[in-house]
Parts: structure tokens; sequence; C-alpha cells
């Protein structure tokens, strides 16, 4: 397998290891942080013993044990699965249509899912399948952009994929805003509404048992391929002359970063800012190369919406919408980091 | 000017006779454009679907359509002569689903909105009479307030017998409330009112959502200074506040709640007090927040009392359904609106 600059990747190596070093501390930090506090006073004594409890296969009974696995375990996981899907996604994403400015949903994904779970909120479904059309409405919506672009063959292929995704895109939010109007206003609407804002609080166990293994799917062809996505930043004909056929690594990546989001969003809703701001901030960290930017934005984007998560269900006696605190938080430090790097 | 005084004066004198004097006797509408005489009103347009729950109760033979869509199963307890109304869209502003044309076409003598209005709704409808020359009314619509909006509409819209009747009624009830309300002071029942699919969803103390809870002295948990609308809320946080009584209108909900592993540590789904309120014809305890409300207030009171099996509920619900809905009275029916409340173990 080819692997370009790999002389630029020996020499910085310390450099390297060192970010990943402090990007785990810093997880497992929030990891800790997110377990101690929320809003079920559990004392630090107590959240050991029901860990220990359960660990050494006697779970405790009552409403510590609940708040903790039920609760607040599964609602750590999910923040880390789907930061770091997301942020994976969008790395895969800008390297690939060579635009910082894309995000995982460029493809029509959320618009997708976002139609698929308001048709089942419109028609009073139950959670689970508000879950599942979200989830189809996504893998639905991708590949009909991925068709419509096929279908056009004298352009580059990655700009028509762009450009179908808009369109889609502009298409699915019509029939979005189209059900947001017929939606009776006092009870649907306001759920429509937090949908489209996303959020972790209905995260239960049985949301991770589906949605893990779909986004650890589609997280190993990225790991396996990621040096070959560097190459998805060369045109189509100076990859030809490597020997690289980029249609079918383009469709690998396209299906893999789908599966992702869409597997995240289906219970979430949608959450913006995570896949357009954390591979930035990756690659100020450690370069554009994909190898190590893949692991560095995995662990950014869970920490990140571990993090913000854990304000979203403390900051008041209810739940902010998470769409809203990472455009808040995230923007403000995307910002500084940009002034930043362009100074030195 | 006059005959506004006079409204007002009147309403007042009625207020001094009755158990509600200490609610501020005030004139609770507001209008646009010269109203026709009382008499000469005949065709209304319902703005939203709360006005059109109450415009229906009071003069169904005036109301032009459903700003909503209705399900066989609600129209099943709407009287025959408004079941065949057409669905004929909203007026919300920008949120409006009717287009003025039609609205000219439907050449309704007024069109009356009912819930608490902001600046932004009252210029919309100021700019709508500009527009169209049709008079708007606004009613202030707190449930406490069902008999003012019920007299003071009534005197304006040529209908005093018929509000009367209702205003009484609804008069009693909200004092039963109150008198409910004051043995419970020392104690509270605490309540999670949930809403949509997950649950997870709920209207804040002090909104409009959950004006039948409070009404009845009861203590809302969600509560967050500054803000009443309809809020999120997380397992965990529940958990904290720990309610007496899980309350929904959503069949789906009572599936989760009782079903999903994580609701069990509450001690309301573990000692059974999940309920489902009944949302037939229009919602018992919300949606749309409307004089369709006083029916929660029954059922919430009979709950809280450990009666909601009994026939004393069973009657007023009749009475209800035959006074203010007209419905066609079948107890077979009355008793599949009932059907949901269900008390779970």
């Amino acid at each position: 397998m080819p692997q370009p600059a790999s002389i630029d990747v020996n020499r910085s190596l310390p450099a390297y290891v060192k970010v990943m070093l402090m990007l785990v501390a810093a997880l497992l930090a929030a990891i800790v942080l997110s377990l101690l506090i929320g809003k079920f006073p559990l004392s630090l004594a107590e959240l050991w013993q029901v860990l220990v409890a359960r660990i050494s296969g006697e779970p405790l009974q009552g409403s510590a044990d609940t708040v903790i696995w039920q609760l607040r375990l599964p609602r750590i996981l999910a923040a880390i699965l789907v930061g770091a899907s997301l942020a994976v996604a969008g790395a895969a994403y800008q390297g690939m249509f060579r635009n910082p400015l894309v995000s995982p949903d460029i493809l029509g994904v959320s618009a997708g899912a976002g139609l698929g779970a308001i048709c089942a909120i419109f028609f009073n479904l139950p959670m689970l399948l508000v879950q599942l059309f979200a989830f189809v409405g996504g893998l639905f919506a991708v590949a009909a952009v991925y068709a419509l672009a096929s279908l056009v063959r004298r352009h580059d292929p990655v700009l028509v994929l762009v450009l179908a995704g808009i369109a889609l895109g502009a298409l699915l939010g019509a029939g979005i805003s189209l059900l947001k109007i017929l939606a009776d206003p006092y009870t649907q609407l306001p759920t429509i509404t937090f949908w489209l804002l996303g959020g972790l609080h209905s995260v239960s166990l049985a949301d991770l048992a589906y949605s893990a293994p779909l986004m650890l799917l589609g997280l190993t062809p990225l790991v396996l391929l990621r040096w070959r996505i560097n190459l998805l930043s060369l045109s189509d004909d100076e990859a030809a002359a490597l020997g690289v056929n980029l249609t079918r690594t383009r469709l690998l990546l396209i299906i893999a970063a789908t599966l992702m989001t869409a597997s995240a969003v289906s219970f979430t809703g949608i959450i913006g800012w995570v896949g357009l701001v954390i591979p930035h901030v990756a690659r100020l960290l450690v370069g554009p190369h994909f190898s190590r930017l893949l692991p560095v934005a995995l662990l950014l984007g869970a920490t990140f919406l571990l993090l913000t998560d854990t304000l979203a269900r403390n900051i008041a006696s209810i739940e902010l919408p998470l769409g809203i605190l990472t455009a808040l938080v995230g923007a403000p430090f995307f910002i500084y980091l940009l002034a930043r790097g362009g100074r030195t | 000017m006059k005959r506004r005084e006079l409204l007002q004066g009147l309403v007042a004198g009625a207020f001094l006779l009755t158990p509600l004097a200490r609610v501020v006797a005030k004139t609770l509408l507001e209008h646009n454009g010269t109203l026709p005489a009382p008499a000469a009103i005949e065709r209304v347009f319902a703005a939203g679907p709360p006005a059109a729950v109450f415009l229906y109760v009071l003069v169904p033979e005036k109301l032009l359509g459903w700003p909503m869509h209705l399900a066989p199963a609600n129209l099943a307890f709407i009287h025959p002569e408004q079941q065949h109304l057409p669905f004929v869209g909203r007026l919300a502003g920008r949120g409006s689903t009717v287009s003025l044309e039609s609205l000219l076409l439907l050449a309704p003598d007024v069109i009356v909105d009912l819930g608490n209005a902001g600046a932004t709704q009252r210029s919309a409808a100021q700019r709508l009479t500009q527009q169209t020359g049709i008079a708007t009314v606004q009613i202030e619509g707190l449930l406490a307030h069902t008999p003012q909006q019920l007299r003071q509409a009534g005197a304006l819209l040529g209908a005093r017998q018929r509000a009367e009747e209702l205003a009484l009624y609804s008069e009693q009830l909200l004092a039963r409330a109150l008198r409910f309300a004051d043995k419970h002071a020392q104690k509270p029942p605490k309540l999670y009112f949930a809403r949509s699919y997950d649950g997870l969803e709920t209207g804040l103390a002090g909104s409009i959502h959950s004006e039948v809870l409070e009404l009845l002295g009861c203590e809302n948990v969600a509560k967050q200074s500054g803000h009443t609308g309809i809020g999120q809320v997380s397992l965990e946080q529940l958990l904290n506040w720990q309610p007496d009584y899980l309350l929904t209108q959503d069949p789906e909900f009572v599936e989760l709640a009782t079903t999903a592993s994580a609701w069990q540590s509450l001690s309301a789904v573990q000692t059974g007090r999940v309920y489902c309120a009944p949302k037939l014809p229009f919602g018992w305890l919300d949606g749309p927040p409307g004089v369709n409300r006083l029916l929660g207030v029954l059922w919430l009171m009979a709950l809280l009392e450990g009666r909601l099996d009994g026939p004393q509920l069973k009657q007023e619900v009749a009475e209800f359904f035959s006074l203010f809905y007209r419905s066609p009275n079948s107890s077979a029916r009355l008793l599949s609106a009932l059907e949901p409340t269900q008390v779970l173990d």
C-alpha cells in the first residue's frame, strides 16, 4: 500500500504522540467529570459503591444504580460515540470533497433523517419507529444523492455529488417545513423542533445496542483505508495515474460516513457543528494527513460532545438542546483557534 | 365605547356575587375594526384550535369551519351539524395556513382568537383587519378566566343565554377546583406531565400547558425560573424530582414508562401512578389549551381523590359532553373516551 509523505510522518512522531496522549487524558478526565455531576445528587462514595457493586456482580438496588448504569453511563457512551462519529465523518468528507466548509450532512443524511423522524412524529408513531424512520431516511437520502450524481457523467464527480446533495437537501427541507406547518402546533410542533435541535437526554442502553455496532461498522473501513483516503484529495486523473480507482474508494467512504452519521442522528436528532469544526481543530493540531487526522478528530469529537452534553444537562433545571450548545461553545472556540493560528 | 363600559359594568356586577370575585374583573376582549351588532353576527372564523373549541361550545351554529384536522375518532363526539364543517386552516401571522383570499370567500363577520397574545400577534391581527376589513377579536385565554371569557364573548357574539349557562357551570367547577387546591395546600401532590413520544418533553410550571395541574393546586415538578414554555428534561432530573404521579395524553408513553427499565426507578412508576388522560374529542389536559381542559379538571380531581373508576366521574363527564359538546349522548361512546384512563400496576 502506498504511504505518501511517510518521511514527514516519522519526523514529527513525538509531537503527534504527545497530542494523542493529551487527548486520551482529556477524554478520560471528561468521562470522570461527567460521571460525577448530574441532577441526581450522588456523593463520590455512593458513585464508587455503585460502580464496584455492579462490577463485582452484585448490583445495588435503588435509584443510584439506575442513575449511573442506566442514565449517566449510556449517555456518556452515546456522547463519545456520536461525537467521534460526526467528527470522523466530517474529517473524511472535508478531505474527499476538498472543501473545508463541508460537514457530514452535505449529502443529505441529516435532511433525510429529519424528514423520516418528523414523518413518524407527525403520525404519532412510537419512539422506536421514530428512530428507525430517521435512520432509513438518512440512508435513502444519501443513496438518492449518489444515484442522481452518477447519472451525470460529464462533470467533476465530486462537484456533482455536492450539488446533488444541496439540491436534494433543499427538497427534503421543504418536506420538513411542510410537515411543520401541518403538525399540531400544541403537541407535535414542539417535539419536531426539539428533534431538529438534537439532544442526548433520552438515550438508553437499547439505543446504544443498535447504534454502536453500526457506528463501529462505519468506522472500520475508514481506519483500514486511512492511507488511501489521502488520495481522494487528488483529482480522478491524478489518482488513476497512481493506479487507484477513486470511484470505489469514494463510494466506500460515503457508505461508511453515512452509516455513522445516520445511526448517530437517528437517536440524537440533528447535532450541528461537531462534524464541521472538530476536523479543523484536529488539522490545526496534527496536519491534514488522514491517518493522523482520524484518531485525533475521533478523540476530539468525543471529548467535545461529552463536555458539551455535560453542560447541557447541568446548566439549568431543564435540558438545553445540544444543537444550540455545540454552536454556542464550538463557534467561539473555533474563532479563537483561527485567530491564534493566523498569528503564528 | 358606551356599550363596552356597560358590558364591563355588567361583568363586574356579576362577579361580585360569585366566589370568583377575587379574580380581577376586567375585559378579556380586545378588538380591531368595527364589530357588527351582536344579533347581526352569523359567521365566525376561529383563528386557531383553542378558539375553535371555544366557539364550538359557545356559538356552534356560527362556526364556519375547523382550523385543525379532526380524525373520525374526534368527530364521533362532535354534534352532527358541526361534524361536516370543512377544514379551513388557521390564522397565525406567518404561520397561517388559510389564504386571505379564501378567508374573504368565507366572508366571516368576525374572526376570533383565544390565547395569550403578545405584541406580535396583536399587530398581525390589526394588519389583518386593515387588509381585509374583517373585525378581529382577541380573547385572553387563561383557563381560570373561562366564565368571564364565555360571558364577554357571548355578549359580543349574540349568545348571552348559552354563555351564561356554560359560564355558571364553569364557575362552579372552578370554585370546586379552588376548594380542592385549598384542601391540599399543606401538601400539594407533585405531578409531572409527560409529552412527546419519549415522555421527556413537558409544559413547564406557569405555562399554558400545565394550567389544569396548577389550578388544582398541584406542584408541577418541572420548573425553570424565567421560562414558561415547553422544555426538555432528563430522566435523571425526574429521578431527582420524584413526582408522585406521571400524567400524559400519549398511550405510547405509558407503554414506555411501564416497560423501559430505566423508568422503573421512579417511585410513581413503581406504585403504578402513571395515568393517561383521554384526548377525545379534544385533549383533556392540554392540546389545544382551550375550554376543553375543564374536562381535565374533572378528571384530575377524580384521579387525585382516587375515584377514577367510580360512577361520579362518568356522570360528570357525560354531563360535560352533553352541555358543552352537545355530544350524541351514548354511554358506550363516553366509555370509549375514558378507556385510555388506566391505572397500571
